[in-house]
């Protein structure tokens, strides 16, 4: 579970793991992911004729269970599972450097806005070469789109992060607000909020992670990215995106959230003592803050996401995939691999306990293990928003080339924009503008939208 | 070289002869003791710094939408990513950043350093050996932890010190709002490095005869004056070594910034060239430009380093005309 609130946020994060992340290592301790020592995969010393070995990169905790069960079942594909760091720490790095030197491994883990600075490196295995175009309508449209080009298929969906509201239900009531249905309604209550308590807040703005931001903007119908003929179309200030950014501007100008960076020590505290009220945040938020928050057990409720039309829509927010590596010298074998570690009830089962993951497989939302009361959550069943919300996500965002660049100059435009320098609207506009640079820079066909 | 001539007489025989043979004792003996260190040496320093000039001239060409096999070649840039990075806004704000870090910094710390050697060359011997570990403490805490420990001090709401400023009426102070962060890594780094400075000077102090300061004292000099007229100008070496050593670290800054970024988003990316370096090569993947960034901040720090050493050489020498 602990890999939530580092691995899912992503690239954005990168760097910052080393730090203050306390949560990661208690995390990873409460996770128990001790199956990393069980010994079944080893490589026997002498390979029989006919038995395929393929190594694979994940960060997921407690996956070896998942491969473990898959070895038992399939003799002649053996898999080796190497636990490495999470991409944005290292992994992904390492990733691009062993393609160059043909080294990789056959398969990998490899989060979506990441796929296509992998494609563009020409690194994945068209899966579609061997059958994978048939999966599709297993898994949450939208990770489809994000893993397809035209006919062609990169990866195959493991987990997504449907967005929800998480709230303090104790404080709402105590406050007198209502749970927003719309936007408008989430202002309203923040406004309220702050002329109750000046020293509380309707939720924090992390200007630092870019990646939250794209999720609301996602939501909104953005649609940051999208190719037309043999160029990429760059639209990320279209008139979604700047009506989130003019919702926290007003915001962060009226002091009514808290601008301080995610998954960090002060922010845990202000989830804690009701500083901040409200997260909105994906499914796997439940687990940050169950972790993070203990002491509030109870008071935390999920709400379907604010909306901003009469038609409720959704985002998203991190997950990723299983990739297969150019290189590989059993495609079809990984391909096989990659599709039963995804939709294989028992895998999945095991990702959802031990990993914190929420599939993309469709029928994997409605397992037992993702589909039961809360405890922490004063016994609600807060899969039943997630499973619903993942069902409305919008099906049309794409991400770009480059989309670690692209984050990294969110950010920075953002801490800028919170400290009076332009607004998170023009902020937007700016990293749009260094993104087309920085693309075209590379070589890249791009369209401004 | 005249072996095989005869000689002469039979005694010039036998010194050519020992001078032969240590002129190639005089090579190789050296050299085979060398020879660790300069394989290590070439290995981990001169080989990492031939491929990141190496890597500094190439970059990434990618043709149309960048997908598929082939839309994407690695071929020879020349200089264009050096180019790039003095163009680079990120790249030159960053460095203005350091050195304004570095001209407040680093008197701050030098200052600070040299009155504590002074001082404890001058207390009793038994709190001697308490304060100089006392003093040097600090410096045995890795940087990263340091910073992390410093965060804790400085972030509203878990912070003592926060608490307490605004207790005493100071108000709410922000360690680390968008420009009280620079400052507040400055006092990382002092906190950290003034001791191993101090230790510096410390042994430069050390080494002065005793009796330079029985002369001073019998011809009349005070405490103060012994440590301004003999002390100070008889440890300058070791206050250019500490200079020079605080000078590098200053432009190389890095793990401070990264760690506070953790705790406040008024740290950019590219708050630091290091910082931004780091960015493009493990973030976005763009090992060229941060090859580049890493060769000029080198011959920056190169530059500025040795043009300090010939500044202060230089005065140093017309002081002894003088």
């Amino acid at each position: 579970m602990s890999y939530k609130s580092s691995i899912k946020r992503f690239l954005t994060k990168s760097g910052k793991g080393v730090a203050l992340s306390l949560s990661v290592a208690t995390l990873a301790a409460a996770c128990g992911s001790t199956t990393a020592s069980s010994s079944t995969t080893a490589a026997p010393a002498t390979t029989q004729a006919g038995v395929v070995h393929l190594t694979f990169w994940s960060w997921v905790p407690g996956l070896q269970t998942s491969v473990n069960l898959w070895n038992k079942s399939h003799p002649n594909i053996q898999v080796k599972l190497d636990e490495v760091t999470s991409g944005a720490a290292g992994t992904y790095a390492k990733m691009f450097s062993a393609l160059q030197a043909g080294t990789a491994p056959d398969l990998g883990q490899v989060e979506y806005p990441v796929i296509p600075n992998f494609e563009h490196v020409g690194g994945l295995v068209n899966l579609a070469n061997y059958g994978a175009a048939s999966y599709k309508s297993k898994f949450v449209p939208w990770t489809w789109n994000q893993v397809s080009q035209g006919s062609a298929v990169y990866a195959i969906p493991q987990d997504t992060g449907p967005m929800g509201l998480f709230y303090r239900a104790d404080l709402f009531t105590k406050y007198g607000l209502t749970v927003p249905t719309t936007w408008a309604q989430y202002l309203a209550d923040a406004q309220k909020l702050h002329a109750a308590n000046p020293n509380a807040y309707i939720a924090a703005f992390p200007a630092s992670d870019s990646a939250w931001f794209s999720a609301l903007a996602w939501q909104a119908g953005a649609k940051w990215f999208s190719t037309k003929g043999n160029s990429w179309v760059v639209n990320m200030a279209d008139p979604a995106t700047l009506q989130v950014a003019k919702l926290w501007q007003t915001m962060v100008a009226d002091h009514l959230v808290k601008v301080e960076p995610d998954f960090a020590t002060g922010w845990y505290k202000d989830l804690s003592d009701g500083t901040i009220l409200t997260w909105p945040t994906a499914v796997w938020g439940q687990n940050t803050i169950a972790t993070n928050a203990s002491t509030t057990s109870g008071d935390w409720r999920v709400a379907p996401m604010p909306n901003w039309t009469s038609t409720p829509s959704n985002g998203n927010w991190g997950g990723s995939t299983t990739a297969v590596f150019k290189g590989t010298k059993y495609p079809a074998q990984a391909a096989q691999f990659a599709e039963w570690l995804n939709t294989n009830s028992g895998s999945l089962n095991n990702m959802i306990t031990t990993g914190g993951l929420y599939p993309a497989d469709i029928a994997g939302q409605s397992l037992p293990a993702d589909n039961s009361p809360v405890a922490f959550y004063g016994g609600q069943n807060i899969w039943k928003v997630f499973k619903a919300g993942s069902a409305i996500v919008n099906t049309n965002f794409l991400w770009g080339p480059l989309m670690s660049t692209t984050f990294t100059q969110l950010n920075d435009a953002f801490a800028k924009a919170t400290t009076g320098t332009g607004t998170i609207g023009s902020a937007v506009s700016s990293a749009q503008a260094s993104t087309v640079t920085s693309m075209k820079q590379q070589g890249f066909s791009v369209i401004t939208g | 070289m005249v072996l095989s001539s005869a000689p002469p007489k039979g005694q010039a025989d036998v010194p050519q002869r020992r001078r032969i043979k240590d002129k190639s004792s005089k090579m190789g003996a050296p050299l085979a003791f060398m020879s660790p260190f300069l394989l290590l040496f070439a290995i981990f320093f001169l080989l990492p710094i031939g491929y990141a000039i190496y890597e500094s001239l190439l970059q990434i060409k990618v043709s149309g939408l960048g997908i598929g096999p082939n839309s994407t070649t690695t071929q020879f840039a020349g200089l264009a990513n050096y180019a790039k990075v003095l163009a680079n806004a990120s790249f030159i704000s960053g460095v203005g950043r350091v050195l304004e870090f570095g001209i407040v910094q680093v008197p701050i710390m030098l200052i600070l350093a040299t009155t504590l050697a002074l001082l404890l060359d001058s207390a009793s011997v038994y709190l001697k050996r308490f304060f100089r570990l006392v003093f040097f403490l600090p410096y045995g805490i890795p940087g990263v932890i340091a910073a992390i420990l410093w965060s804790f001090l400085y972030l509203p709401g878990l912070s003592p010190i926060v608490s307490i400023l605004k207790g005493v009426g100071f108000g709410s102070i922000n360690f680390l709002g968008i420009h009280s962060v620079l400052w507040s890594i400055a006092n990382i780094v002092t906190w950290e490095y003034t001791g191993y400075n101090m230790l510096i000077i410390y042994a430069g102090l050390q080494a002065i005869p005793q009796s330079l300061y029985e002369a001073a004292r019998i011809d009349g000099a005070s405490e103060i004056q012994v440590a301004f007229r003999i002390k100070i100008p008889l440890v300058v070496s070791s206050l250019v070594l500490t200079a020079v050593f605080s000078i590098i670290g200053t432009l190389q800054l890095f793990s401070e910034p990264q760690v506070l970024r953790s705790v406040t988003t008024n740290i950019s990316s590219s708050f630091t060239p290091n910082l931004l370096a780091y960015t493009k090569a493990f973030v976005e993947n763009n090992p060229n430009f941060a090859a580049a960034a890493a060769v000029v901040l080198a011959v920056g720090t190169f530059i500025l380093s040795f043009g300090f050493l010939k500044l202060v050489q230089r005065r140093a020498l017309s002081e002894v005309e003088v």
